[in-house]
């Protein structure tokens, strides 16, 4: 299936062998076109029982209920649950902010090693793969597929991608909301310098959508301690103006802003009910798709 | 503010050294590419008064830290206006003011201004490393170099006395030591009260001694070290007068008392002691305004209980004695007791010798009227070819009315001037060539109309005015013949034109004048306006009787000061009462000298008393264009005068210090991190 692995820097054999004992899932009901492990919210030939319902002329024969007939003299049919396929929609932010990396990995690496690996395992497990690669607009755009060959696009897209530019991530969330016609599995990965207010928009509407949408959020460990001690002139990453700026004395105020911020953040998607995962580049990649997966997978069933 | 070590001060332009590291720091930034700007801008936004602020509070404080330390170490002085003359190399010159009222202190018992200024003068010197140090004290008034400045405590000649001080001559003095030795630059530190009796702002002498101090080529530094709490509480008591008088059978003593207080905090009932012959008595005597007196307060007396000067039972014939008068202890101790002598009045005999009968007469009837019935005088009348065998032991007053005395007569004459007689020369017909004390006689003139006294020392001396203040009438005087006076003196006396009418001649002991005419009708109307003349001659036996009496009562300098009529030492005089003194300030100090049966009581004058503190306009008149700094001091006041201060630089070090690390401390740690990472447990 994954003819030039060796070139996927961003994947680990071994990280996949591991994770792909546990299915990828989505935790609402998926609209696929073809027979698949996710629900659906249509009835189906699973071996899942869903209900009875009063036989109606044209209706299989063969799906009619003849213990009911014989003991109550009136016609039901049977109806099962319907599994269908899932379309993961991989949203990467490619913005000049998804460069940076104090840890010697870079906050695009990390999204690039998460993303491959999630494409992976979907494609592994028959769900279609797409992938959005956004900065100031869709830089790179792939729509959902399932053939393994639609893989290796989407994994040289994912390797291709440069952060460059500002980012506009609502409105590309928007258009991809738009876009993207039947239920989907979102994962957006970025590091949502934007503002909140926008961002909830973005997400509302993607809820509107009946999308099931999981976050990233990624942030270096440098931008959370910010504990500079020369002075510095930092250079926007996105192409705007320089700041110089004592550490020191900007510190504490620095710290209150990022607070005041991840606490919008976490409003948000508490509010809209996102699979929220706040991302630390330190952090082992594989436990946190580990924990992403298997939370997954507790939360399946509702229909 | 100076130093001791000013060229530690060259120092200084290191303060600017955290500017420059903080401008270098600044200079030496690293660029880092960065994605969270937002929050970048926001803090900036939010902290950039505050951090601006507090970022030059902290670069202020460390300037301030490294400035308090360069201070520290340069030794600066409390009042450190020495740094030109604080080296080893100076020389200080201290002007020690001993009256009386330098014992007082701030509270009964405590340590006096003279005492306390003492302390802060030797403080002060050894803090400036001076080695040399010259005192004049205002009784010798001579400089005495000392050893070390801790001599200055230890020395009597500089305890106090009750003798006043005269701020002129002592600076006079301070003068001529630094023009003869000009090798190092000095400093005039002088120890007062500034009483006005002591400074004497009317004295002539201020305009020369500022501009000697003004030329003295090395410059000179004046410090003024000025304790003026006038002592408002402060009671002082005096005898003014006391006499012996028979009474009955016996003799009373009759005291004349005065107490006297700066200031009128309504009436108090004063206890006052009365020491006699070792028996005591305490009378009341009530006080309401600034003054009170006491007049002819009787206590009987016991002549032969009394003691002469010699501590030998007197006899009855001398009848003299001394007591001592005190009231309670206040803040000034030296004016809370007074010494007194009494004695029976000694005969007023005056020796005569004249060639003018007309004169003589009248001469004769002047000094033969004693100003008192129970006082007695008698005149020995001499012609002038017998008067190299007159006797003058117990004469008060020599008239002479012939020519100026020459060879034996000439030697009587001086011994009894010696013994601190007083002589009146008048003008003979014939005036001869000789003279006595540089002065002599010229020739004689005739005026008409007669000439009347132009001018005359109305204020001190034998033509004062009298008790009461009203002047005596010597403008009145018809002059019609003088004799030309010729000779150095100070005129007592002038007509027009400036002829001398009373001129007295400069002698150390006794008192020598020439009047430039005579009684006799033919020269003047001195015998028919006989006021002036009687006073004149009485005042002068008044002062002559001083060598002759039992007892007398003198201001401490008076009687053995310059100019005085006795010199102690050389007259075998001893304290018999009062505090140990050295004897070779024998009638400086207060108490009761005596020497061959003659008692003399010393007490401060009575200015001492009442006189007020100089004025700080009238001080800064006295020092004007001089370089000069005045420094008021409490009397026990414990603070040096110049002290090294760098403790409160290193204070103010530290707390500069302190408070950059406290501006410095980085702000409380937010939880940023913490609670990202507790999300991201599973």
């Amino acid at each position: 299936m994954l003819h030039d692995r060796a070139t996927r820097t961003f994947l680990d054999s071994g990280m996949l062998s591991r994770l792909a004992a546990v299915p990828l899932l989505a935790r609402r009901p998926m609209v696929g076109g073809v027979s698949g492990r996710h629900t659906s919210p249509h009835r189906g030939a699973s071996v899942e029982f869903a209900e009875y319902r009063k036989y109606v002329p044209g209706d299989d024969l063969r799906r009619l209920d003849w213990r009911v007939w014989g003991r109550t003299d009136r016609n039901y049919v049977k109806e099962y649950e319907a599994d269908t396929n899932l379309r993961l929609c991989l949203v990467v932010d490619s913005s000049g902010s998804m460069n940076y990396g104090s840890t010697g990995t870079t906050r695009i690496e990390f999204a690039r090693r998460i993303a491959g690996t999630l494409a992976f395992l979907a494609c592994r497990q028959g769900d279609a793969v797409g992938i959005s690669c956004v900065a100031e607009s869709v830089v790179r755009h792939l729509p959902p597929r399932r053939n393994p060959a639609h893989l290796r696009l989407v994994l040289d897209a994912l390797e291709e991608v440069r952060p460059q530019g500002a980012s506009h991530l609502p409105q590309v969330l928007h258009e991809i909301a738009e876009t993207v016609r039947q239920r989907a599995l979102i994962v957006i990965l970025s590091d949502l310098f934007m503002e909140p207010e926008a961002l909830a928009g973005a997400l509302g509407h993607l809820r509107f959508r009946r999308h099931d949408v999981a976050l990233f959020h990624l942030l270096d460990p440098q931008e959370i301690r910010f504990d500079f001690r020369r002075p510095t002139r930092f250079l926007d990453m996105e192409g705007g103006s320089a700041l110089f700026a004592d550490p020191l004395d900007i510190q504490a105020r620095y710290r209150q802003a990022l607070e005041a911020w991840l606490d919008a953040i976490r409003g948000i998607v508490l509010e809209q009910g996102i699979d929220h995962h706040q991302v630390s580049l330190d952090d082992d990649c594989e436990k946190l798709l580990a924990r992403f997966l298997v939370g997954r997978a507790t939360g399946r069933g509702r229909r | 503010m100076t130093f001791l070590q000013p060229w530690l001060l060259l120092a200084l332009p290191i303060v600017a050294l955290p500017v420059i590291i903080h401008l270098v720091n600044q200079w030496r930034f690293q660029s880092v590419e960065w994605a969270a700007m937002r929050f970048l801008l926001a803090a900036k936004a939010l902290s950039r008064g505050y951090s601006r602020l507090r970022q030059w509070l902290i670069l202020a404080l460390r300037m301030l830290a490294v400035a308090a330390a360069v201070f520290a170490v340069s030794r600066p002085l409390s009042r450190g206006w020495l740094a030109s003359l604080g080296g080893d190399e100076a020389a200080a010159i201290v002007l020690l003011d001993r009256s009386p009222s330098m014992t007082q202190a701030a509270v009964a018992g405590g340590e006096s201004k003279l005492a306390t200024a003492r302390r802060q003068v030797v403080s002060a010197l050894e803090t400036l490393g001076t080695k040399r140090v010259i005192l004049i004290d205002s009784v010798t008034g001579s400089p005495l170099e000392l050893a070390s400045p801790r001599a200055l405590a230890a020395l009597p000649e500089t305890e106090p006395t009750a003798a006043p001080a005269d701020l002129p001559k002592m600076l006079q003095a301070a003068c001529a030591q630094l023009r003869a030795d000009t090798a190092a630059a000095g400093s005039i530190w002088i120890c007062s009260d500034e009483r006005v009796n002591d400074w004497k702002p009317a004295d002539g002498a201020w305009p020369a001694i500022r501009a000697e101090i003004a030329a003295i080529p090395q410059g000179v530094r004046v410090n003024l070290l000025a304790a003026t709490d006038p002592g408002e509480d402060n009671l002082a008591v005096r005898v003014t007068k006391a006499t012996l008088e028979p009474r009955g059978k016996g003799w009373e003593l009759l005291l004349d008392l005065a107490l006297r207080r700066q200031r009128d905090q309504g009436p108090v009932r004063v206890p006052v002691t009365v020491e006699l012959g070792g028996a005591r008595s305490t009378i009341e005597i009530e006080l309401a305004g600034t003054e009170a007196v006491l007049s002819r307060h009787a206590i009987p007396v016991d002549p032969a209980a009394l003691a002469s000067g010699d501590g030998e039972p007197s006899d009855l014939a001398r009848a003299s004695g001394w007591g001592r008068v005190t009231i309670p202890a206040d803040v000034n101790p030296a004016d809370n007791e007074a010494y007194f002598t009494f004695g029976k009045a000694p005969t007023r005999r005056t020796v005569i010798v004249a060639e003018d009968p007309r004169a003589r007469d009248a001469l004769e009837l002047v000094v033969g009227i004693p100003p008192d019935k129970l006082l007695t005088a008698a005149v020995d009348v001499v012609a002038p070819a017998e008067a190299a065998g007159m006797a003058l032991d117990e004469a008060a007053l020599l008239l002479w009315q012939a020519p100026i005395p020459e060879g034996e007569t000439l030697a009587i004459v001086e011994r009894f001037v010696d013994r601190g007689g007083d002589v009146v020369f008048l003008p003979p017909e014939s005036p001869n060539a000789a003279s006595f004390a540089g002065v002599g006689w010229g020739a004689w003139s005739e005026h008409s109309p007669p000439l009347r006294p132009a001018s005359w020392r109305s204020d001190e001396g034998w033509l004062a005015g009298t008790l009461t203040g009203a002047a005596l009438p010597v403008g009145e005087l018809e002059i019609r013949r003088v004799c030309a006076v010729t000779g150095p003196g100070t005129d007592l006396a002038t007509l027009p034109e400036d002829l001398p009418l009373l001129r007295r001649a400069p002698r150390d002991r006794g008192a020598v004048a020439f009047l430039a005419t005579t009684p006799s009708p033919r020269d003047s109307d001195l015998a028919t306006n006989g006021i002036v003349l009687y006073c004149l001659l009485q005042r002068a036996i008044d002062d002559g009787l001083a060598a002759v009496g039992p007892a007398r009562m003198a201001d401490a300098g008076e009687f053995a000061g310059p100019g005085a009529r006795e010199t102690p030492l050389n007259e075998g005089w001893r304290q018999i009462a009062g505090p140990p003194s050295p004897s070779t300030e024998s009638g400086f100090h207060a108490g009761v000298l005596a020497s061959r049966g003659r008692l003399v009581a010393i007490n401060r004058p009575p200015r001492e008393d009442c006189s007020p503190v100089l004025a700080g306009d009238q001080v800064d008149a006295l020092f004007q264009g001089l370089s000069w700094s005045r420094f008021e001091q409490q009397a026990g006041g414990l603070g040096s005068l110049v002290e090294e201060v760098w403790r409160p630089c290193l204070m103010a070090l530290l707390l500069a210090l302190a408070a950059e690390g406290l501006l410095s401390l980085p702000h409380r740690p937010m939880v940023v991190g913490a609670r990202a990472a507790r999300e991201a447990i599973p």
